[in-house]
């Protein structure tokens, strides 16, 4: 602290002295004793001032100050440790919640992703077409799209491709069902990843060897082979071939494509296989009609840009590219164009990236206000208690601003204290979330970012909660404060903390009412033919991509399936159909007779097998179901569900009309013979009507085969199977599971967000429940002169009681009324973009809004025994 | 904390002249701040009024600097005193300054001119 070497008492020491010499001096020159040193005094003017001028030169004031203001904050929160504890938690748990959200956002949009390196100089290379209804939205490329984008854009000093798949591995025992990708041999390259163990593929090796090595991540390294270093060089069964494993990649490192990993139904990828290998591991890649092979776009293209270029050249090269694309292939890529995103991070941009980080963040910023408020509230009672102390010390000269930043002080080491504790809470929190909930592959750091952030929370926060009863607590009337007035003094109604309260009730119920409205739709059972069900049906997907199939032994292996699985005892039904129950089926245009083909409506198209109507309970309202003759032969049936009979016929019967599936030359046209209900879908999307048709259409490799059972389908799932692996044990059974765990894992997403939002409301509550009880208290000792004088004219204790409650009652109803309005209008904006979300349930609203009341009540419970038990006597006599 | 900046604006005016005759009075040797005082009133025939109060934090801040020394002593008359003494850096900084005075005093008066002194 001190500059000098000077105390201020030896600085005072010699202006005695001084005063001393001049008093010396006016005697020698004839004063009496008295005047002369009245006179020295008068010369010296203003002793105080010099001395402090004296001790300012020593110290560095502000510093000085802020520790003073510290010492004193210190001192009075270890008085009142209670407070300063609870007050410690609550903001902690409020910056935990927003410190972990924005550790997500940080590490997947700020952060360089694992071993990637300078992801800035990175940018996705997307081809779109400009067509006569305008730009079609730019996607990834196929691969002859990539066979000229790889050398055509000099800009980039690299330039690499990868396309997902789902990959059969089978390193040891059964063959288990991974993500990977295939990539350029550049890929890591590019990338600029250094491996874990041994080496990673480059654009130097040998294109003749590419097709059979494979690089694997370091979590597959850990589970499959015990991160032992001997894994390089051994074999991988990935399909039917077999591939040596060249490296490991580094920990945590999964590419570019965030989305993917937090997706639960995808994960990390596992394995990355040289694109050469693609043809064995893809059946749409062994494909050679170059029309299918330009649909196929599976591949997305990156480039890392060369020193000194910038994205507008490779922006024009990438679209000369496209100019050539064009000319070669005019049918697919007429008017094609390139457009390039730079960063490479799956966000498009930075407006998207933070739409992004506003929907992530809203619900812990709603935490955090509930916190602050409550806090401001327990603040200002306080300062009201403080406000002799604080009148004291502004009659003794003390600005307001020293008071009001002394108050800010003591808020600023709360907020700090919370803000370590809450850093605390919050890398705990991550870790769960990956551990329980989401498979992301790497910690999710806790960095120097995320701390900055954390701290301006934590200012913010201080000036958020601080700040207005700072100012409140110094505006008092001097007077009246010192008087200790509590009649009628000026906080007596604090309007402000009653509104503080009523936001805290009106935020904990509108939260806990939106997430109820999650609960509601991820309980909800998806249709009524499968609520019936019950759990008497289960799925079983498999996947025959990759493993040597064609469309002739696929559908082969399918029927064996078909048949084996639906003879087993205990199974009545067996069907199949290439999606799972609740996923999106897969739209395909389609035209009824006597329309113009150009106009296509676009419905989802199911293309069945076996006995899939009834393994799903679906029972025809009209019409009939497709017979075992025409299951057989190419399909010239089809039935509809409710709402496209009712978009394209309107009122008219459908049966006996006919539809137009398909584009061109690869069409089919099959007639009406039955009308379904419509599917309630689990996932956010509006019923867009679907077409069941006979599965002898298209072949599909993916097929998920549907049982329903006489009995409780649980206890089969091993026999299934154990049977399904017995048709072709080189098929990997991807999983089998009861329709419940199907739909719940539809639905998993939303009952996260949902458990999520209700935890959150909950701890609001709990917030809001504690806020209440600290107003209601306060308010009480406030009123102790004039519970007395009431007890004292003979009011009765039931008179005293009634008074604090009906406190309560009007402070929770308004909650109610607020938080009721406030949910209405979030509902009905979540509606608006999430289909499927019901309205408010109004039973259930109402019970939550009981439930407030009821908090309220009990938060009042102990202030109004406080109250009625106030003896009028000692009331009094305490003014 | 608001009479801060008057302090800050009034010592702003006084600085240099102040430190200066401060430092021309140690010139003769080593002195208290009382005697500081009363020299530089005397040789200024009275002129110059010290303020009292603001010598010794310019006294102190002239240490800082590193321009004079102090050290407690005995006065002439037996009493405590805290002598300051010119430092080899105040002695340089003095010719350096005094100079510097002298051709502004003298700029001063070349440009308000003779005509204005008679009138």
């Amino acid at each position: 602290m001190r500059l000098g070497k000077r105390s201020d008492q030896d600085f005072a020491e010699e202006i005695q002295a001084h005063l001393e010499l001049e008093t010396d001096r006016l005697i020698a020159g004839g004063m009496t004793p008295q005047d002369a040193r009245a006179a020295a005094e008068r010369a010296f003017g203003n002793r105080t001032a010099a001395r402090e001028r004296f001790h300012e030169s020593q110290v560095w004031m502000p510093l000085e100050q802020l520790v003073q203001d510290c010492r004193y904050a210190v001192r009075s929160m270890r008085r009142t440790p209670g407070f300063a504890i609870i007050a410690t938690l609550i903001l902690a748990i409020g910056i935990s919640v927003n410190t972990a959200a924005f550790s997500f956002i940080n590490a997947f949009m700020f952060r360089e992703f694992p071993g990637v390196v300078k992801r800035d100089q990175l940018a996705v290379v997307l081809l779109g077409r400009d067509t006569r209804w305008g730009r079609s939205q730019p996607s990834s490329v196929s691969i002859a799209d990539w066979e000229l984008l790889q050398t055509g854009i000099p800009a980039f000093s690299g330039t690499a491709a990868y396309g997902m798949v789902q990959l059969s591995v089978r390193a040891a025992g059964e063959p288990q069902a991974v993500r990977g990708h295939l990539v350029s041999a550049g890929f890591f390259d590019v990338l600029g990843t250094r491996p874990a163990a041994g080496r990673l593929m480059t654009a130097g090796d040998d294109p003749r060897t590419l097709d059979q090595v494979v690089v694997i991540s370091h979590g597959f390294w850990q589970r499959t082979f015990e991160g032992r270093p001997d894994v390089v060089g051994q074999v991988l069964t990935i399909g039917t071939r077999s591939f040596t494993i060249l490296g490991v990649a580094p920990t945590g490192f999964f590419g570019l494509q965030p989305g993917e990993i937090v997706d639960p139904d995808l994960g990390a990828p596992e394995l990355w296989v040289p694109l050469a290998a693609a043809p064995l591991l893809r059946t749409e890649s062994a494909l050679t009609d170059m029309a299918a092979v330009l649909e196929d776009r599976w591949l997305q293209v990156f480039g890392r840009l060369a020193p000194g270029a910038t994205l507008g050249q490779a922006e024009a090269q990438a679209n000369a590219v496209a100019a050539r694309l064009a000319t070669e292939y005019p049918e697919n890529r007429r008017n094609a164009f390139a457009e390039l995103d730079p960063g490479a991070g799956g966000t498009r941009n930075a407006a998207e990236a933070l739409q992004g980080m506003l929907f992530v963040m809203v619900v812990p910023a709603i935490i955090l206000l509930v916190a602050c408020a409550n806090l401001a509230n327990q603040l200002l009672a306080r300062a009201i208690e403080r406000s002799r102390e604080i009148a004291v010390r502004l009659s003794l000269g003390a600005t307001r601003g020293r008071v009001v930043r002394q108050l800010l002080v003591e808020t600023g080491l709360l907020a700090i204290a919370a803000s370590v504790l809450g850093v605390l809470l919050a890398r705990w929190l991550l870790d769960g979330l990956r551990v329980w909930v989401l498979a992301i592959p790497f910690r999710i750091p806790i960095d120097a970012s995320v701390l900055a952030f954390t701290l301006a929370l934590a200012l913010a926060t201080v000036l958020l909660f601080g700040l207005a009863p700072a100012l409140r607590a110094t505006r008092a009337d001097l007077g009246r404060a010192l008087k200790d007035g509590a009649p009628g003094s000026g906080f007596r109604r604090s309007r402000l903390r009653s509104a503080l309260v009523v936001v805290q009730i009106a935020a904990s119920l509108a939260l806990l009412a939106v997430s109820s409205v999650f609960v509601r739709i991820a309980e909800r059972p998806p249709s009524a033919s499968l609520d019936a069900l019950a759990d008497r049906a289960m799925l079983v997907s498999v996947n025959l991509d990759l493993l040597g199939f064609d469309s002739t032994t696929g559908r082969a292996y399918q029927r064996a399936m078909l048949d084996r699985l639906g003879n087993l005892p205990g199974v009545v039904a067996a069907g199949m159909a290439p999606f799972a129950m609740f996923d999106m089926v897969g739209e395909a245009p389609m035209t009824e007779s006597g329309r113009d083909p150009d106009e296509p409506r676009y419905y989802d198209l199911a293309e069945v097998s076996g006995a899939w109507f009834d393994a799903t309970n679906l029972v025809p309202l009209r019409g009939r179901l497709f017979t075992a003759a025409e299951q057989m032969t190419p399909p010239s049936v089809a039935v509809v569900d409710e709402v496209t009979a009712r978009e394209v016929w309107g009122g008219s019967d459908p049966i006996g009309r006919t539809l137009r599936i398909g584009e061109d030359s690869a069409a089919t046209i099959v007639t009406v013979v039955g009308v379904i209900p419509t599917r309630q879908e689990a996932a956010f999307r509006a019923p867009e009507g679907l077409v069941v048709i006979p599965g002898t259409w298209r072949y599909s490799p993916r097929s998920y085969f549907y049982l329903r059972t006489s009995g409780s389908a649980q206890p089969m799932l091993s026999a299934v199977r154990q049977a399904a692996r017995e048709v072709d044990p080189r098929v990997p059974i991807i999983w089998v599971r009861t329709l419940d765990a199907v739909g719940a894992h539809a639905v998993s997403t939303l009952t996260m967000l949902a458990s999520g939002l209700a935890g959150l409301g909950a701890v609001a509550l709990g917030l809001a429940a504690l806020g209440l009880f600290g107003v209601l208290s306060f308010l009480v000792a406030q009123r102790r002169y004039e519970i007395g004088i009431r007890a004292a004219l003979g009011a009765r204790r039931g008179d005293v009681t009634w008074m604090v409650l009906k406190q309560a009652l009007r402070l929770g109803a308004g909650g109610v009324v607020v938080g009721a309005l406030v949910a209405v209008v979030v509902v009905t904006l979540l509606r608006s973009i999430i289909h499927g979300l019901q309205p408010l349930d109004l039973p259930m609203f109402g019970g939550m809004a009981a439930i407030m009341v009821l908090v309220a009540v009990l938060a009042s419970v102990v202030p109004a025994r406080r109250a009625a038990s106030v003896d009028p006597m000692e009331a009094l006599r305490a003014e | 904390m608001s009479t801060q900046s008057d302090d800050r604006e009034r010592l702003a005016l006084l600085q240099g002249t102040l430190d200066l005759l401060i430092l021309r009075t140690l010139l003769l040797g080593p002195e208290h701040g009382q005697g500081i005082a009363r020299t530089i009133q005397q040789r200024s025939d009275e002129a110059i009024l010290v303020e009292h109060g603001s010598l010794y934090p310019a006294l102190q801040r002239l240490e800082a600097q590193g321009l004079v020394r102090g050290d407690w002593g005995v006065s002439g008359n037996g009493r405590r005193a805290r002598f300051y003494e010119l430092t080899a850096r105040g002695r340089k900084h003095l010719t350096a300054e005094a100079g510097r005075w002298r051709a502004m005093t003298a700029a001063i008066g070349r440009v308000l001119g003779p005509a204005l002194a008679e009138g």
